[in-house]
Formats: C-alpha cells, sequence, structure tokens
C-alpha cells in the first residue's frame, strides 16, 4: 500500500507524548492520567487501522476507475470502427440508445427510395486491375456517400457499384420534404459524376461515369429483417421494387422519377413523362418521368446557391462526350439565372 | 459438529454462501451494492460463518473469491473489515482463494496481509 494520509506531524506529537508519559500511564499519578494515556494508544491504534483501510479502499477504487476508463476507451474505439458500417442516422440511434436490434421490430413509413448503378460497371470490373477498380469504386461511392448524408439520407446498403438510399425513417418525418431532399441530392450526384470523370480517367478506365437514377415514394415496411444472430436495418415492399425498376428504366446519366414523387417536388424539376410501368407485385401501372433539370429558382440545383446577399455559383469543368442532358440542362438553369441575376443587379 | 450449516444470500448478480463443512464462506459474481447498509447481509453471514467455525474450533475460515468477478469500493471496505475482525479475534486462521483472471484481485487482495499478516493468500 502507499504511504499513510495521516498527517505524519499529529502521530508524532501522540508518539512524544507517550514517550514522555510511559507507555503504561506510570509516570501519572492519578488514575484518570493513566486512563488518559490507555485511551490515546488506543485511538493511535484505531487511527492506524482506520488509515490502512482508507489507503485500501483508495486503492481499490482507483484501480477500478483507471480500469473503467480503459474500458471506456474501448468501448469507444469499437464505436468508431461501427460508425463506419452504419448510417450516420442509425449509428445515432443505436449510440443513443432508442434503436432496438430485436429482429421483427418493424414499422411503416412514407418513405423517398433511391437506387443508382454504374452503367457498365460489371464489364469494367472485368478489364482493370483489382486494386484499380477498388480505388475507382471507393472513391465513387465515397463521393456519393458524402453527398447522401449532407441532404439527410441514410445508405441502406451498397451492392458493388450500387446504392440503396432512403429519407424519411425519422419519426415524423414530412414526405414531401424527403422527396426533395432526396431529388436535391440525385441532381447533386449527377453533377459530382461530371467532376468525378477525371479522376475516373486517372485511373486508366476507358469506360466515362455514367449512373442511372431512380427515386420512388411511397409507403415502405423499415425496420429489422434477419434472424435472431444477424440483423440488417432495411426498407422492404412494393414500393421499393418500384424505385429499383425505374433506376432500370433511366437513361444513362439520367433520373427516371414515379408520378408520386413528382406530385412531391412539381416545382423543383422539369421533367418529360416517359409512360407508364408494370412492376411486378404492384397492382397498378406505375407513371414514370425522366428529370431534364433542376428548375431555378430552386433548392436542388447544385451548382448554384442564392442567397440573401447574392449567389454562390461552383466552377464548371466539362467533357463534352461525357456531359449527359440531365447535367447539361442543370448548368445551364443555373448559368442562365446567374446572368439574370447579375443583369438585376446592373439595373 | 455442526457441519451441515449452510447459508445462502443469492441475487441474480451475485451469489454469496458458506458452507460449514468446507469451512468455506464463497462470494461469487458481481457485488455493486450501495454503501454499508446495503451489504449488512453479507457482513452478517460472515460473521455468523466466523462464530460458527470458532464454536468447533475449526483452525481456519476460507474466503473463496475465486468467481467474484467485481467489487466495488463499499464491497472491499467489507471484506477488509471482516479480515481486521479476525485478526483481532485471534482464534482462528484465515486464507482467501482468488483468481488473477479477475483483474483487480491481485492488488487488492495482497493488501489483506497489511490487516493480518498470518493471513494465506493464494491466487490461482
Amino acid at each position: 500500500m502507499t504511504n499513510s494520509q495521516l498527517d505524519p506531524g499529529l502521530r508524532e506529537r501522540a508518539v512524544g507524548f507517550l514517550d514522555k508519559f510511559g507507555t503504561d500511564g506510570t509516570l501519572f499519578e492519578n488514575a484518570d492520567g493513566k486512563a488518559c494515556v490507555e485511551l490515546i494508544i488506543e485511538l493511535l491504534a484505531a487511527i492506524d487501522e482506520f488509515d490502512l483501510l482508507h489507503t485500501g479502499v483508495l486503492e481499490h477504487s482507483t484501480e477500478l476507475e483507471n480500469e473503467l476508463e480503459q474500458k471506456n476507451q474501448a468501448v469507444e474505439q469499437i464505436a468508431q470502427n461501427m460508425r463506419r458500417y452504419l448510417s450516420k442516422s442509425l449509428y445515432q440511434r443505436i449510440a443513443g440508445g432508442s434503436h432496438s436490434a430485436q429482429a421483427g421490430a418493424t414499422t411503416r413509413r412514407n418513405l423517398s427510395i433511391f437506387f443508382s448503378d454504374i452503367v457498365g460497371f460489371t464489364e469494367l470490373t472485368d478489364t482493370v486491375e483489382p486494386e484499380t477498380l477498388s480505388q475507382v469504386l471507393n472513391t465513387y461511392l465515397g463521393a456519393m456517400t458524402e453527398i447522401c448524408e449532407r441532404h439527410g439520407g441514410t445508405v441502406d446498403k451498397f451492392i458493388g457499384d450500387a446504392i440503396m438510399i432512403f429519407f424519411g425513417d425519422e419519426e415524423h418525418s414530412d414526405p414531401a420534404k424527403s422527396a426533395r431532399a432526396c431529388i436535391s441530392m440525385a441532381l447533386e450526384m449527377q453533377s459530382a459524376t461530371g467532376a468525378l470523370q477525371s479522376t475516373w480517367a486517372k485511373f486508366g478506365t476507358q469506360l466515362g461515369l455514367r449512373v442511372r437514377m431512380g427515386v420512388n415514394s411511397g409507403y415502405c415496411t423499415i425496420g429489422n429483417f434477419g434472424s435472431g444472430e444477424r440483423v440488417a436495418y432495411t426498407v422492404v415492399g412494393g414500393n421499393v421494387n418500384v424505385a429499383s425498376r425505374l433506376e432500370h428504366q433511366a437513361e444513362p446519366g439520367g433520373i427516371c422519377i414515379s408520378g408520386s414523387t413528382f406530385a412531391l417536388v412539381r416545382d423543383l424539376v422539369d421533367v418529360r413523362p416517359m409512360g407508364s410501368l408494370n412492376v411486378k407485385g404492384v397492382a397498378h401501372p406505375v407513371e414514370t418521368f425522366a428529370v431534364v433539370g433542376a428548375k431555378i429558382p430552386s433548392e436542388s440545383n447544385p451548382w448554384l446557391q442564392l442567397n440573401d446577399h447574392g449567389f454562390t455559383l461552383r466552377s464548371m469543368s466539362v467533357q463534352n462526350k461525357m456531359l449527359s442532358e440531365i447535367q447539361r440542362q442543370t448548368m445551364r438553369a443555373a448559368l442562365v439565372a446567374a446572368l439574370e441575376k447579375l443583369e438585376d443587379i446592373a439595373a | 459438529m455442526q457441519d451441515n450449516i449452510e447459508q445462502r444470500i443469492q441475487t441474480p448478480d451475485f451469489t454469496v454462501y458458506f458452507e460449514a463443512s468446507k469451512q468455506t464462506v464463497a462470494l461469487i459474481g458481481s457485488l455493486r451494492l450501495n454503501a454499508a447498509p446495503e451489504y449488512a447481509p453479507i457482513s452478517q453471514l460472515m460473521a455468523h460463518a466466523l462464530e460458527a467455525l470458532v464454536a468447533v474450533g475449526k483452525p481456519v475460515l476460507i474466503i473463496d473469491v475465486r468467481e467474484l468477478k467485481f467489487l466495488n469500493s463499499s464491497g472491499i471496505n467489507l471484506l477488509y473489515q471482516f479480515v481486521l475482525k479476525v485478526r483481532k479475534q485471534g482464534d482462528i486462521g484465515l486464507t482467501v482463494l482468488g483468481s488473477s483472471s479477475n483483474a483487480w484481485q491481485s492488488k487488492s487482495l495482497a493488501n489483506m496481509t497489511k490487516f493480518m499478516p498470518a493471513l494465506q493468500l493464494e491466487i490461482a
């Protein structure tokens, strides 16, 4: 044990007193004096005992506290690693203790579901080195995830180069707000693929980066699906299948949305009707629309941000061959709006 | 001989029992009760074990904490007080069985010999 916590001076004084009057109190002439010396001896023994107890318990608790702190750090490390495997919102719910990991804990929500897929990626996997492939894919998925999180979406899963994202799994979330956030995200992702072209080419891939996207909005079942041992927090239902089909339906570099999504984002985008689509397991044909570009002014154009004091126009870099119609229209709308703003200032 | 004396305190977190035939008080599980009053029943069980063994002239009491995974400060205080009590009583020896797989035991059990130098400590 470590040294005593007792003031050493105090003990020395008591021992000095005993030395002076004899440990049996013989130098005292009366009974009270003797009793007093005996009491001091007893008190000293009790203090020593107490001191020992105090020090022992202190050492014990210090060891426990230090161990606790070490364990906390280990848990924190695990949580940091876990964060990278889970979506931000799901991680926050698990870490906050409000999420149950029981299989079967599901609920119905009005969501917007997004699917994307790189055109010709399967061919690419056969022609480039695995290291190049993982670099190319991770750069792309990293950029898309960052955009998704900025718009408040939850990455449900990556399936190779395909991404499934949903919006609106928070309680009391507004379906219109979810759809608008989802469309804004999709438009920004399409714009970002333009910027990724050069990185993509640097890896030595001959294939341009063109992505198909599909968005559908409606009621889905969301929650934990799986066994007692292993569950996945995901979304299922006919509306998920519709979103996946819309993605396949989209043109390379395009976004295909359903009538139910379009109804919620009418003021954000210009569209071109693409007819109706029959989806297995869904009773009615689904009206489909190709997004032509973002309307201006709207919060969904990633190139132009308007504010009270003016506007910010992001730098554009165009490779003619690679520019999709949606990219071209969205850039054009941003530039036209920016020019109009400049004219307004001059007037 | 009162070899059949057996007392037990059991909760979902811990078990404490006295097995007279083995002269043993065993503490198992995780002891994290709040302060001395909550530890009183355990303290009483140990005091009873001591009395019972002294009454039949046993030379030693064994405290087995090999399966005690966790013991908080109030708990170690209880054990230390008990060791002091046995030393002062002077009519019975004390053996403590610990396990190095419980991180807290190597140091905190070793400290018991400061309270009672004659205590036998066996950490496996």
